[in-house]
């Protein structure tokens, strides 16, 4: 463990972003806290607890292009072709048909095809564990974890990422991250984990990115007691959390209550939107488009939540979850059932964004409470097609 | 370069270079489109930096359709139809005029300069004014050049 | 606007009592009224089912929330429901856009009145602490604000209304069935103020460019603002989530964000009270609000026309007027 005193800390931003972008938070115009590239001279916020979003933007680009395409013409006079295509159609046609001469190819559209490449070496600097714990979530979902899908475009920028963690002082309210096997100074996913005490920081590496981090030359060796007050820091932000709920059975629990009838109570203040997913450092869904224009374009990734109706909607036109509170089942279900399935965690940090930035305030823990273990009053199965008869309709035009 | 005659000069200008701007009309068959027609068969000068969209009516027109025709990279658009009255379906181009008045509004709002945006109405048989309407308004787009950097 | 009365538990009791004897004659199968959320600084929506449910119900000048949002065609679940609701005067105002269009039942609707003395900015008040606020709490002109270290500031409560509270006309509801309390005192000269985008609307093309892309450089496309939005209806099957006509890109950038934030606009023109519903939701802080308000602005200015008076008007622009005084080139 080494210390690093306050007035150093410009220092070791500005050493950092000679080999790298740094990425801190810092407040825009309107007040608002982001993660930003950090150039020197800027101010880096760290009194806040959590800025709006998550940074998984940086490593999980909202819009990530992948390629760029296009058709280029080659062969035979491809000049002169296109001068004809243009006057007329049937100019085109004639042209097409008349013989090449010998040695030459005909005229033929090629398709060009452009890799991009954008995984710059990047430090996220001032992020909380549980904003860290997302990218240790998303690593198992886009690393091949299990054998599955490995995700070269996440994970090169992955891999030239550096995660400098702070430890939180003060949990909100909404914070939940011990109820999810986390901490306030947990270090799933860091590198160097940074603990606030009077006078500066004290640095624990936990990897060997977070180690070479501690080469720089502002460090000093933690002094009498620092050790001790970094410990009382992280010891006092850990019992500020009380666990809201209990988080053993909770993955079986949704499983058992899936046709619970309290899914339709607790969805009607849900407006269907995707804030809580885009604020959410875990959430990883995607959607992936051809941009283009005429035959040109990009193919990109981007985004997607599953309160989209285009989420699930299939060829033929039937959407499986065209309703509502199937959609909001989906995400709880996702989080804390479906995924502890398939990978050895679950899909939430517990940094309580979700609850804070949704419009109308949907407490996750409201909801894993109610629907996370056996219903205590829950009555038999209802009969077939019963409850869900009802709500059925809901897909109909009004 | 291409060539063509002012009209309100009489000199012969040089328009700077074909697509230095981008103009979109949005013409209505019935009306604008017959009027644009008649001037290039009366062999009245127009500029070229113009790409017309014939549709059948200004009450097809959606305020959507010219952000969209900005956001794709239009300097300037020009919407025309029949004149107030005179519409082939009666009454479309009234429906129009509250739309695009309020875009017309609202443009400056977001950043658009006010010469890059014109609804105006061109009978079948205003060439003339046809001629002088699309002069004038690209006149107007050529001054303020090619909109760069721009929010929408 | 005047000072309040904060009488506001009269009117929150009101509310109760109404909500109960409507569920209790089971007129309504549920209500929605406003109650308070995972702390004291924040008041959400409330469902409530049942008679001995209704006292989770609250009323005070946190009630941003526009329920009339919850009519919204393929929001009420079951579909065919029969809803109770509580609406403030700007939230009557999208009830009425939304009658005038037949797009709730009108039958199946029991309205509350809410007089509301405005409505304050959570979200400026919640900056005055770099931690957590924990409880908002107004009282006569003032407003006190906790934060988590149990710190309290005092804030003038004229300085920490929502901007269109501060200009409103129309603090009555404007459309109900039972008014909770009584109406308070209307302005009498009903003349709009747009005080608030003044500034905006003076400065020079190029830097409304530049603002417009600043703020729009920050928005995720969650589509927050046009689900909390009242008067827009179109649900899953919005334009610009369209993939043929394609509108709006999927890219995420100023540009497409801007463009996507039009649809909306356009879409709700004539009908959007600027009840500020798509502002408050928007969890990255774009100012959506101005956009609507100068949209309204000339909507009056072109044909004295304000969105969600009068029942029975019709929509403004499914409509027309041979002598419209504008277009006349």
């Amino acid at each position: 463990m080494k210390f690093l005193p306050q007035d150093q800390l410009e220092a070791f931003l500005s050493h950092l972003a000679e080999s790298a972008i740094v990425v801190a938070p810092q407040r825009d115009q309107d007040g608002v806290l982001f993660f930003q590239p950090w150039e020197a001279g800027a101010e880096v916020e760290f009194e806040q607890l959590l800025t709006r979003q998550s940074p998984k933007d940086y490593v999980f680009r909202q819009t990530e292009t992948y390629l760029k395409f296009g058709y280029e013409m080659k062969g035979k006079a491809a000049a002169e072709e296109e001068e004809v295509g243009k006057k007329s159609k049937e100019g085109e046609l004639a042209a097409a048909e008349e013989a090449p001469p010998e040695g030459e190819e005909p005229a033929h559209e090629v398709l060009q095809v452009e890799a991009v490449e954008d995984a710059p070496e990047q430090v996220i600097f001032g992020l909380r564990p549980c904003d860290a714990r997302g990218y240790y979530q998303m690593d198992q979902v886009f690393g091949g974890y299990g054998g599955f899908y490995y995700d070269p475009y996440y994970m090169a920028k992955r891999e030239a990422t550096t995660l400098v963690a702070l430890t939180c002082a003060q949990p909100w309210s909404t914070c939940f991250c011990t109820a999810v096997y986390g901490s306030p100074s947990g270090t799933d996913g860091v590198d160097l984990l940074l603990t606030g005490i009077e006078g500066g920081f004290t640095a624990e590496a936990v990897t060997e990115r977070g180690e070479m981090l501690l080469g720089f030359g502002g460090f000093t060796e933690v002094g009498d007691g620092q050790a001790d007050a970094a410990q009382t820091v992280k010891d006092e932000a850990f019992t500020a959390i009380d666990p809201p709920f209990e988080i053993e059975g909770v993955p079986q629990g949704l499983r058992d209550n899936f046709e619970d009838p309290a899914w339709h109570d607790l969805h009607m203040r849900c407006i269907s939107c995707g804030t809580c997913t885009y604020v959410c450092p875990n959430c990883y869904c995607f959607n992936i488009t051809d941009e283009m224009v005429e035959k040109s374009g990009e193919r990109v990734r981007t985004w997607d939540n599953c309160f989209n109706p285009g989420y699930t909607l299939e060829t033929s036109g039937h959407n499986p979850r065209e309703q509502k509170f199937a959609r909001f089942r989906n995400r709880f279900s996702h989080k804390f059932s479906y995924y502890p399935e398939k990978y050895d965690s679950l899909l939430c940090s517990g940094c309580g964004r979700c609850i804070r930035y949704c419009p109308t305030k949907i407490d996750l823990r409201e909801v894993i409470r109610t629907l996370g273990q056996p219903h205590p009053d829950q009555a038999a199965p209802a009969e077939d097609g019963e409850a869900a008869g009802v709500h059925a309709q809901t897909g109909e035009d009004l | 370069m291409a060539q063509a005659t002012d009209i309100t000069t009489g000199t012969t200008a040089s328009w700077d270079g074909e697509g230095r701007v981008k103009v979109v009309g949005i013409l209505c068959n019935w009306c604008s489109y017959a009027g644009a027609d008649g001037a290039g068969t009366a062999r009245l000068r127009q500029p070229f930096d113009f790409r017309i969209v014939r549709v059948p009516c200004t009450g097809r027109i959606d305020p959507l359709h010219i952000l969209k025709a900005f956001e794709k990279g239009a300097d300037g658009v020009l919407v025309s139809g029949c004149h107030p009255g005179d519409c082939h379906y009666a009454e479309g181009n009234y429906y129009a005029r509250r739309k695009l008045e309020l875009l017309e509004r609202m443009l400056p709002q977001l950043g658009f300069e006010a010469e890059r945006f014109k609804y105006t109405w061109v009978s079948a048989s205003e060439a003339q004014r046809w001629q002088q309407v699309v002069t004038e308004f690209i006149k107007g787009v050529e001054k303020l050049g090619p909109r760069e950097g721009r929010a929408l | 606007m005047s000072p309040a009365n904060g009488n506001y538990e009269a009117v929150e009791q009101r509310i109760r009592e109404l909500a109960r004897a409507a569920l209790e004659e089971g007129r309504v199968d549920y209500f929605i009224g406003w109650t308070t959320g995972y702390n004291e600084s924040e008041v959400i929506p409330g469902f409530v089912r049942s008679a001995d449910k209704v006292d989770d119900l609250v009323w005070n000048p946190l009630a941003a929330y526009n329920l009339t949002t919850f009519l919204k065609r393929k929001m009420p679940d079951p579909p065919q429901a029969k809803i109770g609701v509580a609406v403030k005067g700007c939230d009557s105002r999208t009830l009425v856009s939304l009658l005038q269009e037949n797009l709730v039942d009108r039958e199946r609707l029991y309205v509350v009145g809410v007089p509301c003395e405005g409505i304050v900015n959570r979200r400026a008040v919640s900056k005055v602490f770099a931690n957590e606020v924990v409880k908002i709490e107004v009282a006569g002109d003032q407003i006190n604000v906790t934060n988590q270290d149990g710190e309290t500031k005092q804030l003038a409560r004229e300085d920490y209304l929502l901007d269109h509270c501060r200009s409103c006309n129309y603090p009555n509801p404007r459309y109900f069935d039972d008014l909770a309390g009584e109406a308070v005192p209307e302005p009498e000269d009903q003349t709009p103020m747009w005080r608030e985008i003044e500034e905006f609307e003076a400065l020079p093309e190029k830097e409304k460019d530049r603002l417009m892309a600043e703020a729009f450089e920050k928005c995720i496309r969650c589509y927050a603002c046009i689900n909390a939005c009242p008067v827009c209806y179109c649900w899953d099957n919005c334009v610009c989530r369209s993939r043929q006509p394609k509108l709006v890109g999927q890219k995420v950038n100023a540009q497409e964000n801007l463009m996507f934030q039009m649809v909306h606009m356009f879409h709700v023109a004539g009908r959007c009270p600027s009840c500020g519903n798509c502002d408050r939701a928007c969890p990255v802080e774009i100012p959506l609000y101005l956009l609507h308000r100068k949209m309204n602005k000339e909507l009056k200015e072109m044909l004295d026309f304000e969105p969600g008076i009068d029942l029975e008007q019709k929509p403004v622009f499914q409509t027309f007027d041979v002598n419209d005084p504008f277009g006349q080139h």
